[in-house]
């Protein structure tokens, strides 16, 4: 990482234009799929994801199934065509690692006491990928898992801040991603519209500790923006223009 | 993976200690278990190292051998790093192809070598564009008593230092020394509910798999960060894990610095 | 409209009244499913608008037989969790017959929760006058979080649609519905289920789905219109 050549800050701007703080253009929409119990599509940046939530339902195979709780599942998963070069189909090691890490996010918020001996699955596509593509899946299965009437503490929100030309940046896009100093994924419990605590927290690249800190208070300010856009996307089915609630 | 039955019966002695602030091997709870580092033990390897942190034991082993570049680092060596939780090392242990937690661990010590930038990949280069190094780390678990992933990340540093590149065998030069320029090491504790366990022994893992793993280098840099496990971290505790880790690491470095 | 709550959201700050679909932490309650919000001085709940079935010992379900067993039969009603129906619970069992001369795979009942166990699992019978293996008639399947309103307060929504239509029905807890009657009519009542699924919680939908019944009643030759007139003229504005 750290690549000379590429100048990623100019004229106190990055690339595409944006603010250090600002976020990419994100649309988020709830309830997109007719077989799957909850699902939500979504856009950040150049990054399209579907997620789909199944359950609770039936554990296959059977001797996965805990006898007082729902195990939960996640699969993170890219199309071949989401890439640059084609990825061949199937779980290579990146993906394996940040379905762990994803569903180890979302795992501590969802009841899983609730629904003894069965399975909550989470499934999410990566259509087109751009930096950021495992925060854009945590946050549509976020919405999917309350699209889907589970049980939940509250929201988990997603996003990343990386350092790029030294300076810290909110919600890397593919080519900060690629040739900036570090990559910081967080994800956030949000409850009664505060950060609660973290649930999803990586660092890839090299930071100071207080760089280390700065990014965690960037990544919170750009988490409560995300919160919003998913709480409006699934307020968005239920309630038609014309309404005015409050 | 199947349930290991005794590590269950121990979860009520670790948490009734804990109460008092103590740990049941008698540690600080910020304290790292002895560490015993050996290098150069396996003669077919470019660089090997045994590490044992506590009763748990880890062998690294390096080999080397020419490979293309990759297409945007015509003149870069290759890392690739690959861990195997082998059925010997545990009874939870299944034979067959690296799950998710030897992939994460594999992911994690590579990032930490990686981001320190502790080889100098650009002194790998055999022909740029065609032919380069790639070293191929292996970590090998022996023995689980918990936290094989600071044991694993030590024994893939150790043995990075104690590698020579094998030009004399690939008729591509003079065998030298791999020059390795930083020291990473990972710190892996525990957290439950507002309390930092540092370097969890497996017995102390049954009050839950959640850990954080910060790497830093020997400028005190953070180059890897995994909050491993389904649990809620508070930031209070994320703070104090910074700093816990960064001087915990220090210690750790002094002992990679007499390999 | 009632409010519409997310999980997370703070409900409450009296811990004693905190109802279904909240939880308690820190002295707070909190909505932890999707739902409308039904906030009383002495009690706060939420109305779930999305989610699986998950059986109460009483309900009354409509099942699918999966599996036929020397000692019952296997029934799928649409949860997580399979049930189960002992021979003893189907009065319709006689000591000469086999379990699958009385029942088949894929044969469906309208049967009632009668038992369920800590690990879930769910024991049905037969036992109840509502109960009866399903021969004739349909079965319109809707999300199961919406059977209270088609219900109705008291019953007042089902009601309508017996008596509007003259047909016989049986709505599951589960979502499984049960109609019989003049095939028109109960083509009839499963559109209107299915607006009373999808306008669940917004408000006058009795008076909506009064009117659709009557407007399709008399599309599809069933009314003449005069009648409907009438009555919306006494009515005044609908």
């Amino acid at each position: 990482m750290g690549n000379e050549e590429i100048k990623l800050i100019v004229d106190g701007k990055r690339l595409d234009g944006r603010d250090f703080e600002e976020l990419r253009p994100i649309k988020i929409e709830a309830g997109v799929l007719k077989r799957a119990d909850g699902s939500c599509y979504l856009e950040m940046g150049k990054n399209k994801v579907v997620a789909a939530v199944y359950g609770p339902r039936e554990v296959h195979p059977k001797h996965l199934e805990e006898p007082d709780r729902a195990i939960v599942r996640y699969r993170y998963s890219m199309a071949p065509f989401s890439v640059e070069d084609r990825k061949r189909p199937g779980p290579d090691r990146r993906s394996i690692e940040i379905s762990k890490v994803s569903r180890e996010a979302l795992e501590p918020v969802i009841m899983k006491e609730l629904f003894p001996r069965s399975a909550i699955d989470i499934f999410v596509e990566v259509l087109q990928a751009d930096a950021g593509s495992r925060t854009a899946c945590l946050n549509a299965a976020s919405v999917a898992l309350v699209d889907a009437g589970i049980p939940m503490k509250g929201i988990v929100t997603s996003v990343a801040v990386a350092k790029v030309d030294g300076v810290l940046v909110l919600d890397p896009m593919k080519e900060e991603d690629n040739y900036g100093e570090a990559d910081i994924p967080f994800a956030f419990l949000i409850r009664n519209g505060k950060i609660e605590s973290i649930t999803l927290l990586q660092m890839d690249g090299r930071v100071t500790a207080e760089e280390l800190r700065r990014a965690l208070e960037m990544a919170k300010k750009g988490a409560m923006q995300i919160y919003q856009l998913q709480r409006d996307a699934i307020m968005r089915k239920y309630i038609k223009e014309e309404e005015v609630v409050e | 993976m199947p349930d290991d039955i005794l590590v269950e019966i121990k979860k009520d002695y670790v948490l009734s200690k804990l109460r008092d602030g103590e740990r049941i091997d008698g540690r600080k709870l910020d304290e790292v278990r002895p560490i015993e580092i050996q290098t150069g033990l396996i003669a077919k390897a470019e660089g090997s190292a045994l590490v044992k942190l506590g009763n748990t034991m880890v062998v690294a082993g390096v080999k080397m051998q020419p490979g293309e570049p990759f297409p945007d680092a015509p003149d870069q060596g290759i890392i690739i790093t690959n861990a195997e939780l082998v059925p010997l090392a545990s009874p939870t242990f299944e034979p067959g192809p690296p799950d998710e937690n030897a992939i994460e661990l594999a992911r994690v010590v590579d990032r930490g070598i990686r981001h320190s930038e502790a080889v100098d990949l650009s002194k790998l280069c055999i022909e740029e564009g065609e032919k380069v190094w790639v070293i191929f780390i292996d970590i090998w678990a022996l023995d689980d008593d918990g936290n094989l992933m600071d044991a694993s990340a030590l024994a893939a540093i150790a043995a990075l230092l104690n590698t020579t590149v094998p030009a004399e065998r690939f008729e591509v030069g003079d065998d030298f020394p791999l020059p390795v320029r930083d020291l990473p090491v990972a710190i892996t504790s525990l957290v439950f509910e507002d309390k930092i366990l540092v370097d969890p022994c497996l017995d102390e893992l049954s009050i839950g798999k959640n850990t954080i793993t910060i790497t830093t280098d020997q400028n005190d840099n953070v180059v890897s960060i995994q909050k491993s496990g389904p649990f809620l971290l508070s930031e209070s505790v994320f703070d104090r894990l910074i700093d816990v880790s960064i001087e915990k690491a220090r210690e750790v470095r002094e002992l990679l610095r007499d390999v | 409209m009632r409010k519409i709550v997310l999980p997370g959201d703070l409900v409450s700050t009296n811990p004693r009244i905190a109802g279904p679909g909240t939880y308690v932490e820190g002295g707070k309650v909190y909505a932890r499913v999707l739902g409308l919000l039904d906030k009383t001085d002495t009690g706060v709940r939420i109305i779930p608008l999305k989610g699986r079935y998950i059986p109460s010992v009483g309900d009354t379900v409509i099942g699918i037989v999966k599996e036929v067993t020397a000692n019952g039969w296997i029934v799928d009603i649409n949860s997580p969790y399979i049930a189960f129906l002992p021979v003893l619970e189907n009065p319709a069992m006689r000591p000469n017959r086999k379990p699958n001369d009385v029942l088949d795979i894929g044969d469906a009942i309208i049967a009632k929760v009668m038992n369920i166990d800590p690990k879930m699992k769910v024991t049905l019978t037969m036992k109840d006058k509502l109960c009866r293996p399903i021969r004739v008639g349909r079965i319109v399947a809707i999300n199961p979080t919406r059977v209270p309103r088609v219900i109705g307060k008291k019953g007042s929504m089902i009601k309508l649609l017996k008596t509007e239509l003259d047909v016989q029905i049986i709505v599951g807890q589960n979502g499984l519905i049960w109609l019989n009657g003049d095939r028109r009519k109960v083509s009839i009542a499963e559109e209107a289920i299915y607006i009373i699924e999808q306008e669940a919680h917004t408000e006058g939908l009795t008076d909506r789905i009064t009117e659709f019944v009557k407007r399709r009643k008399v599309e599809l030759g069933l009314a003449k219109p005069e009648e409907v007139s009438k009555e919306e003229e006494v009515k005044g504005d609908g």
